[in-house]
């Protein structure tokens, strides 16, 4: 007997978008990602990898299609609802500049679990206090204990880069989406925060999203969606 | 808790300018609490320029123009009541005490008291008892001496032993010279901050004996006493609620040309002339404050741009725009009771190195104290039209989180 697939993370069905009285941007978008699977969605600039993801995230509106975060169709969902759903089961890495400066590399990790009592019960349902799933995840992602109390705007990019997949996967989102979060790093760099990322979504059922213009990089995903201009997936 | 903390650490993190803001909001508020506190000591203090004197008697006309004359030493008083009366006063079950006042001399333009020695005793200036700073209160009553009031020894460079030789008329109109009759320094008075800073205290006898020399003459006090007249009495009862019926009786008086003043109304009425000057004055403040309250906005409304990321990453945490308005409109709060607090410290601070020197030089009796409920509800009024200016730039960080999205620009 087969075993029965989790429920999807995300769903997308014949998503099409475009900007106000511009040429549709995509159409015809479908795909679907488990927990713990990777998805990778390249494609050159402008070709609308970013509005994807707000889609995805709920802050903007498709032209037609839909899109569903565990079942629920996110367009169906109040403004609040999706702000909620979005803190709730969804980390965020963006390229560069991710992290509240003046907040220290502690409080930066555990912002989402201080906003989302959701996201604070699953680190505290695994870990004794915030405090030490932060140093988990530093540990995880190679940050030195000595960084805990450090200001984020004196980290190098790629510490910064590291802080913010720490607050990205911070309480067990059900989904990471990273928007070439690796692209302000050197090569070596690259690969071992990538590998670090894997690691970490496979311990937590994550489903991991990523954008990056570089299609060298899919071989380290489980799929990827190539996105072109005016493109059709 | 969280939104307050972060709120705090941002900025923090942009505490040049916010500093700034703080800064103007400090003095904003201080100038306007002190506006308040400078118009309410102002009043007391003027209330208060005479104390312990329960009524001020002199003959029938303007409450206001006795106070004016007998108090402050301003205008001219047209009109004299017989000296003798203070015996029928006195004679008055209720009252406590009587003391001549009698003007119309000067000297270098300020005022000449004639008085009796209890005056030293019993009128009190900004209800403290009056104090000799050097030498000695008048003793005699026929001894040509005089006390000057603090100013009139600092300004005219007079000590004990100084002779002066004081003037027939006041103000800056002819005089007629009584330097035949000189009279010595001997006592100085210490400041007080009202009119008897400004004024000399010699005996009514030593002032009758002026206006009775023939020229060339002797001094004779012996014959003043039947004929001498003064332009007021200050009157303190034995109990101030006898006030009404005390009044009565002195209306009962043979004489019936007299006016019994109650110097703490009277002092109102005048006071509420000023009506007109105080409400410019608080209008200034108010509008200082305003300046400020649109500085605070314009600096808010600059440093969203500076400010999208931010908005923006918390936004992607899950904040809801409407946290993001509030995120905005708790800094405006921040800012403002932060200001609101410094400007009231400022002002204590001024007040309590400042007092004395308010007291001696303005008359104005000030302490350090907290804000009376009128304070707090004009601090309450500032800090909701901060929020409810703050809206604005809280409305366009709402609107760019809606825009922006997940991508911002970059900074």
């Amino acid at each position: 007997m087969t075993p029965t697939p989790s429920p999807a993370a995300i769903r997308v069905a014949d998503l099409a978008f475009a900007w106000p009285k511009q040429q549709p941007l995509y159409s015809h978008i479908a795909f679907e990602l488990h927990p713990g699977q990777k998805l990778l969605i390249t494609g050159p600039s402008g070709c609308g990898k970013s509005t994807l993801l707000n889609l995805l995230a709920g802050v903007v509106e498709p032209s037609s299609g839909s899109i569903w975060i565990h079942e629920q169709r996110i367009h169906d969902l109040s403004a609040s609802a999706k702000d909620q759903l979005r803190g709730e089961q969804m980390g965020f890495i963006f390229q560069q500049f991710n992290l509240l400066p003046y907040l220290s590399v502690r409080d930066n990790i555990a912002l989402p679990a201080h906003l989302f009592a959701k996201r604070k019960a699953a680190a505290l349902a695994q870990f004794a206090s915030l405090d030490e799933a932060v140093r988990y995840y530093m540990n995880h992602l190679g940050l030195p204990k000595d960084l805990e109390n450090q200001p984020a705007h004196l980290l190098s990019i790629g510490q910064q880069q590291r802080v913010a997949a720490a607050r990205a996967f911070m309480g067990k989102p059900s989904i990471v989406i990273a928007d070439e979060p690796t692209s302000a790093l050197d090569e070596a760099n690259q690969t071992q925060l990538l590998n670090l990322f894997f690691e970490l979504a496979k311990e937590q059922q994550t489903a991991l999203l990523m954008v990056s213009h570089d299609p060298r990089l899919h071989s380290y995903f489980d799929r990827q969606l190539q996105l072109t201009d005016a493109s059709h997936a | 808790m969280i939104w307050l903390r972060l709120a705090m650490q941002s900025a923090l993190a942009r505490k040049g300018a916010l500093f700034i803001m703080v800064l103007s909001t400090a003095i904003s508020v201080a100038i306007l609490l002190g506006v308040f506190k400078v118009r309410d000591d102002a009043k007391t203090s003027f209330s208060n320029a005479i104390s312990g004197v329960d009524l001020v008697l002199g003959s029938k006309g303007s409450p206001a123009e006795l106070i004016l004359y007998s108090v402050f030493h301003i205008g001219k008083p047209t009109s004299t009541i017989p000296a003798s009366l203070e015996k029928d006063i006195a004679a008055i079950p209720s009252v406590d005490w009587v003391v001549p006042i009698q003007l119309g001399d000067s000297y270098r333009n300020y005022p000449v008291v004639g008085t009796s020695m209890a005056f030293f005793e019993r009128v009190k200036a900004q209800g403290r008892p009056l104090v000799i700073q050097t030498g000695r209160a008048l003793n005699a009553p026929d001894a040509f001496d005089v006390v000057l009031g603090s100013r009139v020894a600092t300004n005219l460079g007079l000590g004990l032993t100084s002779q002066i030789a004081v003037a027939h008329g006041s103000g800056s109109g002819p005089k007629k010279d009584h330097s035949d009759s000189p009279f010595k320094v001997v006592g100085i008075l210490e400041a007080t901050g009202t009119p008897i800073d400004q004024a000399l205290f010699i005996s009514t006898a030593a002032f009758d004996s002026l206006h009775d020399i023939q020229d060339g003459g002797q001094l004779q006090f012996a014959k003043l006493d039947p004929n001498s007249r003064v332009n007021a009495f200050f009157i303190g009862l034995k109990s101030r609620a006898a006030i009404f019926s005390a009044r009565r009786q002195i209306d009962e008086l043979k004489n019936a040309n007299l006016m019994a003043v109650m110097p703490g109304v009277a002092l109102d009425d005048l006071w509420s002339t000023m009506e007109v000057a105080e409400n410019a004055l608080i209008l200034i403040a108010y509008g200082v404050l305003l300046t400020t309250i649109l500085g605070i906005t314009a600096t808010l409304l600059i440093s969203l741009d500076s400010r999208r990321r931010e908005l923006a990453i918390l936004r992607a945490i899950g904040a809801k725009p409407l946290q993001i308005l509030l995120f905005i409109l708790m800094e405006a709060f921040l800012v403002c009771v932060i200001g609101i607090l410094s400007g009231w410290l400022l002002l204590q601070a001024m007040v309590g190195l400042y007092a004395d020197q308010l007291r001696t030089e303005w008359g104005v009796v000030s302490s350090v104290g907290l804000p009376n409920a009128a304070d707090a509800a004009s601090l309450l009024i500032v800090l909701f039209t901060v929020l409810l200016f703050a809206i604005i730039p809280a409305a366009k960080a709402y609107r760019m989180a809606l825009h922006d999205g997940l991508n911002p620009p970059s900074p």
